[in-house]
């Protein structure tokens, strides 16, 4: 076009901000939805942080793992659609990079956790290249199937010490120290994935990201490059898991190939996205915060059959509510107040 | 005025001999083919005779199983699709491929988001607001795109495109269900990009008298195969063409 409209360049700006641009409703309209897991978070935060309680600070840290974890998943879950069963691989990546340098080296836990997110995050690229010739459900049959072999390598590996695991020093002196060390960790990989994903909804990525999880071949053709993206996507959740599982590693103080590649913790991941409400930054840390502590508080009060059960039940009773994730309740409820 | 075979240019893209099978159907065969700037080349055709693989083939969806598709003397048919669109192929779709969830604007966004040059984005970024405006969705910009009407959402698609300045833009069905009044502005869009901004197009179409009006040159498919070339009125008029796929003379052709 040899002679631009003349509208266009002054309604140029407003290409740089397209988060905001239905202005005050928008905005007031997020905040609803944001304030649920914002209070989730702080409560959980405050709530381990003042009582100093170690039973207390260990459950928020684990809380804040699955929150991390979850932002991560939602990456490539939630923004490019690709259901992934894997997240726990990357987790045990991180893991055992840990405790193997660890044990191998006598290099301070909390050093290594840098190589642990750079040795998930490559274990990820190495499986994302060829896995993303799947798609939909045989991409996430292909991540769960993976868990499998990860763990089954683990257990044959002299590395990584086989079925009898591995065990590392601890890194504080006293369990109440370490604890409180553990939580705050947690809680920075949280604030650092949360900020992730908000701050990826307002780059430029985020369309085409959005573009992949609902027509992959036409972004293809309109040139973006899918294959490059999911696998960033991908690197980057992995990347957190590694975090998360190293931190798990130097907690723990020791780690074996069935609880580390724990399938359940892969699940758990995607149920607290989807319960939350996925594609979003704050759904993830809603799911992960809601579902974690109820899992938590039943498992306190009714050891045993009955806390899985109720558990399970629940999570049927929250997806029936809000089979787009309890932060979009906000948005139900005020949507019905104008119903005539 | 439309351009006629006389005065055309080179070729932008020229396909030579490209075949695919899928399995044990033979999509097409042997298709060759020129393209000109400022050229809008209509293809007609029954269903089932490569019509769309075709386009499948030029936009980098599908590879060929042999040929060769050059686009202004490079070879792009083993590339990936992102890469042919990144050189300057885009394409629309016989049903409409918006991105519901995105806003007009935002779907605008989606091929300028990789873009390395900040420059390269800013100016795609302001035809996406003038092809809006173009396309006479300037009220819509910011509906989400599943609040489209059908027509509306061929607009977006089309727009799209064009805002990537492309070389060549191939267009699978353009008029299929769409209101009078979108196809008149897909029509003179088409023609003032091709005149203009000297862009070529590839149409497919069963809207033949549409397809006439549009096109500068006119080429009939069957069973995978070129059947016919030439000007639109003249293949119109082809023995072979009217036997294959027109059934009867079109009304007013030569």
């Amino acid at each position: 076009m040899s002679n631009p409209t003349t509208r266009a360049p002054e309604r140029a700006g407003q290409l740089k901000t397209p988060a905001t641009d239905r202005g005050a409703t928008v905005i007031l309209r997020r905040g609803r939805n944001v304030a649920l897991p914002l209070v989730l978070l702080a409560a959980t935060g405050t709530w381990g942080a003042v009582t100093g309680d170690t039973a207390n600070l260990r459950i928020a840290g684990t809380v804040l793992m699955y929150v991390a974890l979850a932002e991560g998943w939602n990456l490539l879950g939630g923004y490019a659609g690709y259901l992934n069963f894997g997240t726990v691989i990357f987790v045990g990546v991180g893991a055992y990079t840990t405790a193997i340098l660890v044990t191998e080296t006598t290099m301070n836990a909390l050093l290594t956790i840098p190589l642990a997110a750079v040795g998930a995050a490559v274990v990820s690229v190495a499986i994302g290249i060829p896995g993303f010739r799947l798609r939909g459900d045989y991409f996430a049959v292909a991540t769960f199937v993976l868990t499998l072999a990860a763990r089954e390598l683990t257990n044959v590996l002299k590395v990584t010490g086989g079925s009898n695991g591995l065990s590392l020093p601890p890194v504080a002196g006293t369990l109440q120290a370490s604890t409180r060390l553990f939580f705050f960790l947690f809680l920075a990989l949280a604030a650092v994935s949360v900020a992730l994903c908000w701050i990826t909804e307002r780059t430029r990525w985020f369309s085409a990201l959005v573009a992949i999880r609902e027509d992959e071949d036409a972004a293809e053709v309109l040139g973006v490059p899918t294959l490059t993206l999911k696998v960033v996507a991908f690197a980057l959740g992995a990347a957190i898991a590694g975090i998360a599982g190293s931190l798990y590693a130097a907690q723990s103080l020791y780690i074996e190939p069935t609880g580390t590649f724990d399938f359940r913790i892969s699940l758990a991941v995607v149920v607290a996205v989807v319960l939350g409400g996925k594609g979003t930054w704050y759904g993830p840390l809603a799911g992960a915060a809601l579902t974690q502590l109820l899992a938590t508080q039943l498992f306190v009060r009714l050891q045993g059959v009955w806390d899985q059960v109720i558990f399970g039940a629940l999570l049927i009773v929250m997806a029936l509510l809000a089979p787009r994730g309890i932060t979009q309740l906000a948005s139900r409820a005020r949507g019905r107040r104008f119903q005539v | 005025m439309r351009r006629r075979a006389e005065s055309r240019g080179a070729p932008v893209l020229t396909v030579e001999n490209v075949s695919k099978r899928f399995g044990g159907v033979q999509a097409v065969r042997d298709v060759s083919l020129d393209l000109h700037g400022g050229e809008v080349l209509g293809v007609i055709g029954p269903n089932g005779s490569g019509k769309t693989t075709t386009i499948n083939l030029l936009s980098g969806a599908h590879r060929p199983g042999k040929g060769s598709i050059r686009l202004l003397g490079r070879e792009i048919a083993r590339r990936p699709a992102h890469a042919v669109a990144g050189l300057g192929v885009g394409r629309t779709f016989q049903n409409p491929r918006v991105f519901s969830s995105l806003t007009v604007l935002q779907n605008m966004y989606v091929p300028v988001a990789h873009r390395a040059s900040a420059t390269v984005r800013k100016q795609m970024a302001e035809r996406a607001i003038e092809w809006i405006d173009l396309v006479g969705l300037g009220d819509l910009t910011h509906r989400v795109a599943n609040e489209l009407s059908g027509g509306q959402q061929k607009l977006v698609e089309f727009a799209r495109v064009m805002v990537q300045q492309p070389i060549v833009v191939l267009m699978d069905e353009p008029f299929a269900g769409v209101h009078p009044l979108v196809k008149d502005v897909l029509y003179a869009q088409i023609r003032r990009s091709a005149e203009d901004l000297g862009t070529a197009f590839l149409v497919v179409s069963h809207e033949v008298p549409d397809l006439v009006a549009l096109s500068d040159r006119f080429l009939c498919m069957a069973q995978g195969e070129v059947l016919v070339e030439g000007e639109p009125e003249d293949v119109c008029a082809h023995p072979s063409v009217i036997e294959a796929y027109l059934g009867a003379p079109l009304k007013g052709a030569a």
